[in-house]
């Protein structure tokens, strides 16, 4: 039985979970600092 | 009114506890209605032939108390913590394991005893060999306990949230892998002429590690959720 | 208040924390990749093929590291949640809940991997086998980790709870296998064994410990970059935050 497609498989399931794994913090973070930077100029805006 | 000792809170609680069981027994039922339920399943999927039956009647039989206990864990923190008893038994000055002692204590004899009872039913309903009845009986009456101990662990973790049924399986079910193993593997024994007793062993042996440790870790997660 | 103490005390300040971990995590990111990289060099071109497996021995390269991973990472969750709970220490519990993902993902390439590899090997996508049934619990285990911080409202709350249930998963962890181990033996139908008699031959093993090192280092990168996250929404409303979001679009 030819072993390659189990092999690239296998290292395939392992970079895409792990690029995933790695990507998702980083995508929050963006999101967060955006949403907490409109929050902030939204009420220095308010209170000046 | 003075604070009593703590073996006298326990006592008391227990007693409330079995009593608002006994009052509400159609809920303590309910369990054991389940399981004769789900034992009915098990024919209905895989077809009548009863030596195929009589094969999984152990393992079923276990499944099915299994996720009937399951079931039960609901009664355990729910009906306090909606009425605001729970609040009082963490703010009372009463050694608060103590207490959940008391209600685990209460909720297995209420909801654990009968499954210990209605296990085997399910197994001779299922045709399962007479002779693995005792092993299947201890078995239980060890392991029941244990997925009261467990169980209340893991709702005293989910207590106050609205639908927490699937969330508290989730949570269960990995943890009770080992009374299963050992429990369905004593019987497992039994019916093949092996030796049930180190399996039973394993079950007391947990046992005593829960009866200690479970009360403690629900007083932890109980006083986490209330502050 | 010895060096050692403060040093601790200003690593639980979240401002702190999160200046240093921003400054290590792409050091580790690039340390992971690199230690990746030669592992994979040394599996995939300069080992040879097993005598008895063939090439689907490669995948062990990546399985055998990640099961050790799967299961450094819960006990690492524990501990660091056991002393979050114990010491008040916020910032443990963040590293805890943010472990949890990562060891899932972790344990879930284990899985597969491992099934991956059985196919070649032993005709078959999945044996229950002690190996792969316990790293099946223990997926559920961390499901139930990140379940539960997910279904709690109160962020701090969460945080405890999630530890509480990884300290008891830890506990249980020990006993889990050996119940497995246990009741793979006394179903002894199944005479295979997952990581057979093959004595692992040199050109093998360094690869397997590089790419250890690797997804350790991986981890450590994923961690800060998920705990920084966390402190950041934990501590929105301070004043550090408020300058950090100001002073640049994106950091």
């Amino acid at each position: 039985m030819n072993h390659e497609p189990f092999i690239i498989a296998a290292y395939a399931t392992f970079f895409v979970v792990f690029a995933i794994d790695a990507l998702a913090p980083l995508l929050a973070r963006r999101r967060l600092l955006r949403n907490l930077r409109a929050r902030t100029l939204r009420q220095q805006k308010r209170e000046s | 009114m003075s604070a009593g000792s703590p073996a006298s809170a326990f006592f008391a609680l227990l007693r409330r506890d079995l009593l608002v069981l006994w009052r509400r027994r159609a809920d303590s039922l309910n369990p054991v209605l389940f399981a004769l339920m789900v034992a009915m399943l098990f024919p209905l999927a895989m077809g009548p032939e009863s030596a195929k039956l009589a094969r999984i009647a152990g393992g079923a039989a276990w499944v099915t108390v299994l996720l009937a206990s399951l079931l039960s864990l609901d009664l355990l923190f729910r009906p306090d913590a909606e009425d605001g008893t729970l609040e009082q038994l963490i703010a009372s000055r009463q050694p608060l394991a103590l207490l959940a002692a008391a209600k685990i204590l209460a909720h297995w004899l209420g909801t654990g005893l009968p499954l210990v009872l209605t296990g085997p039913f399910v197994a001779l309903l299922l045709g399962m060999d007479r002779s693995a009845l005792p092993v299947l009986a201890a078995a239980l009456a060890l392991g029941t306990p244990l997925l009261s101990a467990l169980g209340a662990s893991c709702a005293a973790l989910t207590v106050g949230m609205r639908r927490s049924g699937i969330l508290l399986a989730l949570l269960v079910l990995p943890l009770v892998v080992p009374v299963l193993i050992f429990g369905a593997g004593a019987v497992e024994a039994a019916l093949t002429g092996g030796a049930a007793r180190p399996a039973l062993l394993f079950l007391g042996a947990g046992l005593m590690l829960a009866l200690p440790l479970a009360p403690l870790v629900c007083a932890a997660a109980l006083r986490l959720n209330a502050s | 208040m010895n060096a050692l103490t403060l040093w601790f005390h200003k690593m639980g300040s979240p401002p702190t924390f999160y200046r240093i971990a921003t400054r290590l995590q792409p050091w580790l990111f690039a340390t992971a990749l690199a230690a990746a990289a030669v592992a994979l060099y040394l599996g995939l071109v300069r080992a040879p093929a097993d005598y008895l497996q063939g090439e689907s021995a490669r995948i062990l390269y990546i399985h055998v590291p990640c099961a050790w991973m799967s299961l450094f990472v819960y006990a690492f969750m524990a501990f660091n949640g056991a002393i979050g709970i114990i010491w008040r220490i916020k910032l443990c519990e963040q590293m805890a809940v943010a472990s949890a993902p990562i060891g899932a993902a972790f344990t879930f390439v284990t899985l597969v991997t491992g099934s991956l590899w059985g196919r070649p090997t032993w005709g078959t996508y999945w044996v229950w086998d002690a190996r792969l049934t316990s790293e099946l619990v223990l997926l559920f285990l961390y499901f139930g980790v990140i379940g539960l911080e997910r279904a709690i409202e109160d962020r701090r709350k969460a945080a405890r709870a999630a530890s509480l249930l990884a300290i008891i998963g830890v506990v249980n962890l020990p006993i889990i296998h050996f119940s497995v181990k246990w009741w793979n033996t006394l179903h002894q139908g199944e005479s295979i064994k997952l990581m057979g008699k093959s004595t692992i031959d040199a050109s093998m093993l360094w690869p397997i410990l590089i790419m250890a090192l690797a997804t350790k280092l991986y981890f450590g990168a994923a961690l800060l970059a998920r705990t920084r996250v966390a402190v950041l929404e934990q501590e929105s409303g301070k004043e550090w935050v408020r300058a950090l979001v100001l002073g640049t679009n994106r950091s």
